[in-house]
């Protein structure tokens, strides 16, 4: 280093001791714990608004809902509570309430190119032709909110969503309006799909606290982006051997398949749990507490609580094949089919208490969260 | 929480605070954003303090995430927007002395990579293969970057470059 270089950085250093002055550790500490308790506050309002939204929606039989007025400023969407969310050919729904999409998002015209996600107060959709990632503010106008190759994954319990453009990660608030993090990362992989599940791409977790998503390479890399300090960590989960793959995974929980059992393999950072009923196709809750998968022997829907480590079979229906998928809360939407692809049923079924109600489902179009 | 966790974090913030600032104040060229985005990085460094504090260099760490959160677009403006909202009155301090307002002129002209490569290795005192682990790249092309930076620098403010050893900061 030439010594005047080192001349002028010493005297920057110098210049900031004498300028700045510390607000203190103290301070660093107590923004911290105001952190801790606004995110507090904030679940405990977001229940009560869920209960009075739910209460709302369960007297609102309207369908489809009129079109938003015309607005100069971007709608921010409303919470909606626990509610099922789907699309088909009327529309996307949330429980009763039906709104209209900016494109078309069904099989027919997506292909299996289509994405559906969710956010707190909307859904994400993807327009793959014309690379462009649309937000639905629930009850508001649909946007353009970024251009993207891989498409969209949202978090259903915050305002973070997160896509690929170019080599960039781009993570998205949508209640803010705006990027929160843009920076070069390993790609994502643009699809993802697997037996029971029926769209997606390579984002296996999206929240306020952190981004993870599967690789293009063809070890299961799992890739990590830390909201918080912006560090990218990859590493190859818990079970690399070949012919296992991760199923999804959750904070430091990660659900593998087994290719000795065809099961699934719960690991965390201190213990591990075989369950051999359930195929190794599965998804967790948008909280984490529930596992979603289906079940052999004979086939059907089985929901696994992380909390009491108890499964339980959904109310049987051995003779469809099920497409699974969540929506807010507990509530998993899916949709049953017979083996040869012909007519079915759509249920929303609360995994905390097994039970399931139909939904009444347009034919055709069908599409679920990923 | 121990006491004891608390007085060995503050003694932790005081005696790294001064050089975290400086790195932040490189890369983005704004002392109050620093301070901001310093203060931001220690705030981190509470959440993880009980496994950050057994790290050789924790101060290293902290610099780091300061720099990372100078890169993102969202943290400067969050930070600028929650600079602006805040009703107090600007303190006096003094002005930036002539060197430090060239350099940081020079270092903003800068590509970033070769920016934060120079700001880790000068100001934050990491070494080249330290920033390699950290960028994820091989050392040569952090050597690359620094000599690059270095050079255009140079040109910048004037002076001249020597060749040297890169593991001075090691």
């Amino acid at each position: 280093m030439p010594e005047q270089l080192d001349y002028l950085f010493s005297t920057l250093v110098d210049d900031v001791d004498a300028r700045t002055r510390a607000p203190g550790a103290r301070h660093a500490i107590a923004a911290t714990r105001r952190r801790t308790a606004t995110v507090t506050g904030a679940v405990t309002t977001a229940a009560v608004i869920a209960v009075v939204a739910v209460t709302t929606l369960g007297d609102d039989a309207s369908e489809p809902s009129p079109a938003p007025p015309p607005s100069e400023t971007p709608s921010l969407g409303v919470e909606v509570g626990d509610v099922p969310v789907w699309y088909d050919a009327a529309g996307l729904h949330r429980g009763h309430v039906v709104e209209q999409t900016a494109i078309p998002l069904g099989p027919s015209s997506r292909g299996d190119n289509a994405l559906l996600t969710l956010v707190r107060t909307g859904a994400l959709y993807f327009d793959r032709r014309a690379g462009e990632v649309w937000l639905h503010p629930w009850g508001g106008r649909p946007r353009v909110v970024g251009t993207s190759w891989s498409g969209p994954s949202g978090d259903p319990e915050s305002d973070t969503a997160a896509w690929f453009e170019g080599d960039e990660i781009v993570v998205y608030d949508t209640a803010a309006g705006q990027e929160v993090v843009r920076m070069t990362a390993p790609e994502v992989r643009a699809h993802n799909q697997m037996e029971h599940i029926n769209s997606g791409n390579g984002f296996l977790r999206v929240s306020s606290d952190e981004v993870a998503w599967l690789t293009k390479t063809p070890v299961q890399t799992v890739v990590r982006l830390d909201l918080d300090t912006l560090e990218i960590s990859e590493h190859v989960g818990a079970r690399p051997e070949e012919g296992e793959f991760l199923v999804d995974l959750y904070g430091e929980v990660e659900a593998w398949s087994s290719s000795n059992t065809e099961g699934i393999d719960l690991f965390d950072p201190d213990d591990f749990a075989q369950y051999l009923t359930l195929e190794p196709m599965a998804r967790f809750s948008p909280d984490g507490r529930f596992l979603l998968a289906a079940s052999a022997a004979p086939h059907g829907i089985s929901v696994l609580d992380l909390d009491s480590g108890r499964t339980d079979r959904m109310p049987e229906r051995s003779a469809y094949y099920a497409w699974l998928s969540w929506s807010y809360g507990h509530t998993a939407v899916i949709s049953l089919r017979t083996f040869d692809g012909g007519s079915g049923l759509l249920l929303a079924c609360d995994a905390a208490s097994r039970g399931c109600e139909h939904l009444e489902e347009e034919d055709g179009e069908l599409l679920l969260p990923s | 929480m121990p006491a004891s966790r608390e007085a060995a974090f503050t003694a932790f913030y005081e005696a790294t605070w001064r050089r975290t600032v400086a790195c932040a104040y490189g890369m983005t060229g704004d002392l109050s954003v620093a301070e901001d985005l310093a203060q931001d990085a220690y705030c981190q460094a509470w959440r993880r303090w009980r496994r950050i504090q057994d790290y050789d260099d924790a101060g290293a760490w902290v610099r780091l995430v300061a720099t990372r959160l100078a890169v993102s677009r969202w943290r400067r403006a969050r930070t600028s927007s929650d600079f602006l909202a805040r009703s107090r009155r600007p303190e006096a301090v003094e002005p930036p002395s002539d060197t430090t307002v060239l350099l940081v002129g020079a270092l903003r002209k800068l590509p970033e990579e070769q920016r934060r490569a120079v700001v880790l290795h000068h100001l934050g005192d990491l070494s080249v293969a330290t920033i390699a682990g950290i960028e994820g790249c091989p050392e040569g092309t952090v050597k690359g970057r620094l000599s690059r930076g270095r050079a255009a620098l140079a040109e910048l403010l004037g002076a001249t470059t020597g060749s040297e050893g890169e593991n001075s900061h090691a």
